[in-house]
C-alpha cells in the first residue's frame, strides 16, 4: 500500500481528513510529514480553522517542542483518513485509516496561562505513530512515496 | 505499531470536497509567486481555485469566512510568505 505526499521545498505534505464525535462532520486537513514528531498533532492554525473549542477539550500530557513544553488538549476518538493506493502497481485507489483514542491538539494562540511558541503558518503534523506503518520511502518527481 | 485499516468511503460528497481541497492547495503552489505580490505575509483562503478571503491572521480569515456563512474547514488556507521557513519541531 502506498501513500503519496508532495514535496514543497524541504517539506512533504499530504491531505486527508479526520472524523471525531465532537466534529459535526469529517474535516479536511493538510498534514506535514514529521519524523521528529512522536504523535500526530493538530497545530494551532488548524485548531482555529476547524473551530475547535480548545478549552473544552480534555487535558492531555504536556508536549515537548523545540521551543519548550506546551500544554495540550485531546480530541477524542479520532479516525484519520489519508488517500492511498494498493494492489499490483499500486493501481487501486483506497483510503488508509487509523483510529486515535485521543489526538493531541495545540492551543489556538499564545496565552499567558497556556504559553505556546508562535507556530502560525505551520501545518498539523503527521507523526511517527502513523509513519511507522510505512517503512519504505522514496523520493521522485517532487513526490514522496511511503510504502508499507 | 498500530493496525491501519483500508476503507472505501462510500461518501461521494466528501470525496468531492477532498478532491477540490487537494486541487486548491495545488493551485496555491502553482500561483505562489503571484500570491506573494498581492498577499505578502498573509493568510489566503482559496476555494474552487479562487482567493475568497485574506487576512493577517488565521483567526481573522476564519472570521471572514464565518461571516459569509461558509464553513472554513472546506477552504485551502495557506500562509503566504516571502521568507523561507526552516522548521524545527
Amino acid at each position: 500500500m502506498r501513500v503519496t505526499a508532495r514535496l514543497v521545498g524541504m517539506h512533504a505534505f499530504v491531505e486527508g481528513f479526520i472524523g471525531c464525535p465532537v466534529l459535526p462532520e469529517p474535516k479536511l486537513i493538510l498534514f506535514m510529514i514529521d519524523t521528529g514528531c512522536t504523535n500526530t498533532t493538530i497545530l494551532q492554525d488548524d485548531t482555529v480553522r476547524l473551530r475547535l473549542n480548545w478549552r473544552d477539550l480534555q487535558r492531555g500530557e504536556p508536549v515537548e517542542t523545540a521551543n519548550g513544553v506546551v500544554s495540550s488538549r485531546c480530541l477524542p476518538e479520532v479516525q484519520l483518513y489519508l488517500p492511498a493506493r494498493r494492489g499490483i502497481f499500486n493501481h487501486s485507489i483506497c483510503w488508509v485509516s487509523k483510529f486515535y483514542p485521543a489526538m493531541c491538539v495545540l492551543p489556538p494562540e499564545s496565552d499567558p496561562e497556556e504559553p505556546v511558541p508562535d507556530l502560525s503558518g505551520s501545518r498539523s503534523l503527521l507523526g511517527m505513530d502513523f509513519l511507522l506503518n510505512f517503512p519504505t520511502w522514496h523520493f521522485k518527481d517532487n513526490k514522496l512515496y511511503l510504502d508499507t | 505499531m498500530s493496525i491501519l485499516l483500508i476503507k472505501s468511503l462510500n461518501n461521494k460528497e466528501l470525496e468531492k470536497k477532498f478532491e477540490r481541497y487537494t486541487r486548491d492547495f495545488k493551485w496555491i503552489r502553482d500561483h505562489y509567486s503571484e500570491l506573494i505580490k498581492e498577499y505578502p505575509e498573509s493568510y489566503v483562503a482559496v476555494l474552487g481555485q479562487m482567493v475568497k478571503s485574506s487576512a493577517k491572521t488565521m483567526k481573522e480569515v476564519v472570521s471572514k469566512i464565518d461571516d459569509a456563512g461558509e464553513d472554513p474547514s472546506i477552504y485551502a488556507i495557506e500562509f503566504i510568505t516571502t521568507k523561507p521557513r526552516n522548521l524545527l519541531f
